[in-house]
Parts: C-alpha cells; sequence; structure tokens
C-alpha cells in the first residue's frame, strides 16, 4: 500500500507540529491545515449522504485531497477512523479522472486553478466539496472554510449540498457564518 | 427534667376524670397528625427534588446534545447560546461546559467571566445542586457540562403545601376535641352520678337511693354493685330493726 508509507510520515510531522507548536494558555496547539482537516472530518459528521453513495455499509468513507502538499501535516486526522460506522481512507487526487470513490473532496487555495474543472467533473455526484480559496462557494462548492486565528469559520452553499443530494443538519447550518439559500 | 415529669405525673393523677380524657384524647390526635405532617413533608419535599432533578436531567442531555457542533467546531459562541436557553428554568443558576482537559469553553450565564464564578470551582455552591453530564458523541468525550441548580423552589413549594396541611391537621384537630369533649361524657357521666349517690349516701344516710345503671361496661357492673350493697345494707338493717323489735 503506498498510502501507508506516507501514512507514517505525515503521522511524525503532525507529532512534531504539535510538538513545536507554542501551547499557550486557552490556545489550541493546532496547525491551520490540522484546523481544517479536523474541521472537513466534523462537516463529514453532520451530512449525510444518499444510500447509493455507497456500495455497501462497509464501504469506506473517502477523503479526496487535491494536490500534494494540501493539509500536510495533518492527514493523520482524517485517515483510517471512523465515521458513522464507516472506516475512512485518505487519498490524494491530482485531476478530475481520479474522483472516482470520492465522498467529499477539499481544495487547497493552492489548488484553485483547479477548483472550475474538478467541480464541473462532479456536477450531482454525491460528493462534498471543501475548499478555502476566498470565492469558492461562489464557484459552486459546498463548504468554504477559513481559519481566524486557529479557528475554522465556514460558508454553506446549500444549492451546492442539494445538487449533490447532501443534507447537512441543523446543528452544522446553526454554526455556519454564512448560509447561501438555494 | 425528673421532677418536672414527677410533679406533671402527680398533678395528672389530680385532674378530674373528665379532664384526664381530654388531655389523652387530645395528645393522642395531636401526636398522630404532627407524626403525619412530618411524614407528608419529607415524602413531597423527597418527590419534588426527585422530579426536579429528573427536569434537569432532561435539560443536561438536551443541552449537551446540541452542544456536541459547537464543541467539534470550536465555536464558544454556539455553544453559549444553547445555554442561554437555560433560563426557561429560574433553578438554574450557572453552567459550563468545560473541554475533557478542564479548560472552559462555554459558560452561563453569559459573561458570567470570573474563573471562580459558577461551577468552576470543584464543589458546588452550599445549597446548591449540582449536575454534571459528559457531551460526548460515538463514544467520543467532547466537554463536561456542570449546571447547578437551587432546590430552593422545591423547598418553598413544600413549606406552602405543608402549611395548608398544617392548616386541615388544625382543623381536624379541633373536631377531634370537639368530638372528645362529648364524648368523654359517656365515661365520666356516670363515674359523677355514681360518686353523687355514694356522696348522698354518706351524708343523710338514706340506703333508698339507687344509681341509675344503664351500660354494661365496668361503671355499670360497679354501679349495679354498689346498688346490690345497698340493697343488702337496706335488708340487714330491715332485719336488725325486726329482731329489735321483737326483743
Amino acid at each position: 500500500m503506498p498510502l501507508s508509507r506516507r501514512r507514517l510520515l505525515h503521522g511524525a510531522l503532525g507529532a512534531c507540529g504539535l510538538g513545536w507548536a507554542p501551547l499557550s494558555p486557552g490556545q489550541t496547539a493546532l496547525t491551520d491545515a490540522q484546523a481544517k482537516a479536523s474541521a472537513l472530518f466534523n462537516f463529514a459528521r453532520y451530512i449525510e449522504w444518499p444510500d447509493r453513495a455507497f456500495a455497501s455499509t462497509q464501504t469506506p468513507f473517502v477523503f479526496c485531497i487535491v494536490g500534494r502538499d494540501s493539509l500536510q501535516g495533518a492527514l493523520t486526522l482524517l485517515d483510517n477512523r471512523s465515521l458513522n460506522g464507516r472506516p475512512t481512507q485518505v487519498k490524494r487526487v491530482f485531476g478530475a479522472e481520479e474522483l472516482r470513490g470520492c465522498s467529499a473532496l477539499y481544495i487547497d487555495e493552492a489548488e484553485d486553478r483547479r477548483t472550475q474543472a474538478l467541480l464541473r467533473s462532479l456536477a450531482g455526484a454525491p460528493v462534498l466539496t471543501v475548499g478555502d480559496a476566498g470565492g469558492f462557494a461562489e464557484a459552486g462548492g459546498a463548504i468554504m472554510l477559513t481559519v481566524e486565528d486557529g479557528r475554522v469559520r465556514f460558508d454553506i452553499n446549500r444549492a451546492a449540498l442539494e445538487q449533490a443530494q447532501l443534507r447537512a443538519s441543523a446543528n452544522l447550518l446553526r454554526l455556519a457564518r454564512n448560509v447561501r439559500q438555494p | 427534667m425528673t421532677g418536672d415529669a414527677a410533679m406533671f405525673s402527680t398533678r395528672f393523677r389530680d385532674l378530674p376524670i373528665r379532664l384526664k380524657l381530654l388531655a389523652i384524647i387530645a395528645l393522642a390526635a395531636a401526636l398522630g397528625l404532627v407524626l403525619n405532617l412530618a411524614l407528608f413533608g419529607a415524602g413531597d419535599l423527597r418527590s419534588k427534588r426527585t422530579a426536579m432533578q429528573s427536569q434537569l436531567d432532561a435539560m443536561a442531555r438536551i443541552v449537551s446534545d446540541n452542544s456536541v457542533a459547537a464543541l467539534r467546531f470550536d465555536d464558544a459562541a454556539a455553544a453559549e447560546a444553547t445555554l442561554a436557553g437555560l433560563n426557561a428554568r429560574p433553578e438554574i443558576v450557572a453552567a459550563t461546559i468545560t473541554r475533557p482537559d478542564g479548560r472552559p469553553f462555554a459558560r452561563y450565564p453569559h459573561g458570567a467571566s470570573a474563573p471562580m464564578a459558577g461551577p468552576t470551582s470543584a464543589e458546588p455552591p452550599p445549597g446548591l445542586f449540582r449536575l454534571q453530564r459528559q457531551v460526548r458523541q460515538d463514544n467520543e468525550v467532547l466537554g463536561v457540562l456542570t449546571m447547578d441548580a437551587d432546590l430552593a423552589g422545591a423547598r418553598r413549594d413544600t413549606l406552602a403545601s405543608l402549611t395548608v396541611a398544617s392548616l386541615t391537621s388544625l382543623l381536624a384537630f379541633a373536631i377531634a376535641l370537639l368530638l372528645a369533649v362529648r364524648l368523654q361524657r359517656s365515661i365520666s357521666q356516670p363515674l359523677l352520678d355514681l360518686a353523687k349517690v355514694v356522696e348522698a349516701v354518706a351524708t343523710d344516710g338514706d340506703r333508698g337511693r339507687r344509681v341509675r345503671v344503664d351500660q354494661g361496661d365496668e361503671i355499670g357492673h360497679l354501679a349495679g354493685r354498689f346498688n346490690a350493697m345497698l340493697s343488702e345494707l337496706q335488708t340487714r338493717e330491715a332485719e336488725l330493726q325486726q329482731h329489735r323489735d321483737r326483743l
């Protein structure tokens, strides 16, 4: 498995990152990447996928991360965990042709140039799209997130969620900074 | 104390039967009523407390379920908005949500900023009832909800119903005393009648007197025996008189 070595590496990096981060009282010792990764996982907790999105109840939930460097050092927060009874996996993707099997897609600001093509190729597929580029929600992404002072803020584009047949729980909508109604 | 008791018992011994009966009945009735009141009060307080605690428990469950997402997304403002719903229950004076490592996350009432104000201290303030509940999701503990409630409301309710119960008890006691005044006559009146006849016989020596007997209890029996004694005395005296006349 090509991922396992990388997972180990990221685990080590993550641990180092935690060790280096200044621990001021009341401040979470999370890097921005870790904050984003954990938010990504939490979004998935509060969103309901249609049954057809998974072949069986044991089908893993796959977080697809666009680009080589996105969420560097934070992938352990997404990989090999349990999400609503499913095991989770992380897959790095580089183009629209690799999106098969993705349940969620994270597009980092640095990869924003690919956004249009990726979103277009997903059209209607039950995939949660999350990005941190400024105009991500306007461009048709489902959740746009930003990190301010180590805390995650996010906007939800309900039209995009509906198009992907995803249902966000009221708890998630309540926490959103902005909800774009369809 | 024993002196007092002795004095009381001699004084009680000297009381007329009428008053003794009244005192005994009053004491028994009062004891029963007071005991009843105490048991009722204790039971009422306990059931009110239990009811209040189960309401608090339900409240805590709702609040902690609704705080999960806020904890997940580190959104203290959202958690405080959830906690603000606690003002529907005025007995809840303070509440906090802390992280599993003890860091405060959200508190109620909003802006109670002093670190020792509210349930951040280990012990609840005196007189308050503390309820703690883990905020969890998928077997993961995300935080701890602590609520301090003032159960004085339960005490006040119990006090109010106790007052009502005391008034009805007082009424019951008055009725019992009234009944006692009338019923004690069935014991004391025949005794007084008997005593009057004895007194009269002792004064004028007229053995022709009789006590009226219309009851079958010990007093009736006593009166009957007294009448029989009088008749016997009468016959003896008559016989004696006959002897004396013959002589």
